[in-house]
């Protein structure tokens, strides 16, 4: 058979491996998500009622976002978190079992007086 | 035949993982009351027994396991997660769990290979 990777003409093209370029880079994907945030929750008070829809709209939009960013053959995770700041204490851990030399993650927080906002993505490549 | 895996084996089963979840927080923190020193130790070992736990299972799937524990002052707290992934076989679980002092909010994402 073909050897891995060497296009003989038979069509042996399909990768394994993400290439250099593609990765799930977590640089690129937490310069994006600190974009969003700083836009969207510039100066957003933490108001109960409002709360739910914007959690869900701001992890539709960093999902699409992350999409256009052209991840081929990444299936991606987005979790955001906003929590009310009244002086509690918060903590929070996330744990993968994956290919490291594929998948990663990035993660950011955003603070103002009245609420702190966390999202983690995670991408995970498609073999 | 005998090379395809049965339904059970390649799709994501949230009450065997809820299951799971469930068993971790409990152990990890059953009986406890919010303590800053001991919080990171806690979400650390609920995390780790899920992960644990999970692959166990031997499916063959990659997972995501997060945690948020959080003290109770009357504060409110929300999440929600968004996944680009495939329907039919990928899924995710989420588990509430709070007592007098703590609340704590657990969510596993399972993506088939």
């Amino acid at each position: 058979m073909g050897e891995l990777g060497a296009d003989d003409g038979a069509g042996n093209t399909y990768s394994l491996r993400p290439s250099l370029q593609r990765r799930f880079k977590s640089s690129t994907v937490k310069e994006c998500i600190h974009a969003i945030l700083k836009e969207k929750l510039a100066n957003v008070q933490y108001v109960p009622e409002e709360m739910p829809q914007l959690t869900k709209s701001l992890s539709e939009i960093i999902k699409d976002r992350l999409k256009e960013e052209g991840f081929d053959r990444y299936k991606m995770v987005v979790q955001v978190v906003i929590g009310e700041q009244r002086g509690e204490g918060v903590n929070m851990a996330a744990r993968c079992f994956w290919d490291a030399d594929t998948d990663s993650y990035a993660h950011d927080v955003f603070m103002n007086d009245s609420l702190f906002c966390v999202v983690a993505a995670f991408g995970c490549f498609y073999y | 035949m005998d090379d395809f895996q049965s339904a059970e084996e390649t799709t994501f089963v949230v009450d065997e993982v809820s299951a799971i979840i469930k068993e971790a927080i409990e152990s990890a923190i059953g009986g406890n009351a919010y303590q800053h020193s001991k919080v990171n130790q806690w979400t650390t070992s609920v995390v780790e027994q899920t992960l644990n736990q999970l692959t166990k299972l031997g499916k063959p799937f990659k997972y995501i396991v997060t945690c948020v524990i959080m003290q109770k002052n009357g504060a409110g707290l929300h999440t929600a997660s968004s996944c680009f992934w495939d329907n039919s076989s990928d899924g995710t679980c989420t588990v509430r769990w709070e007592n007098k002092t703590m609340y704590c909010i657990v969510s596993a994402f399972g993506l088939a290979i």
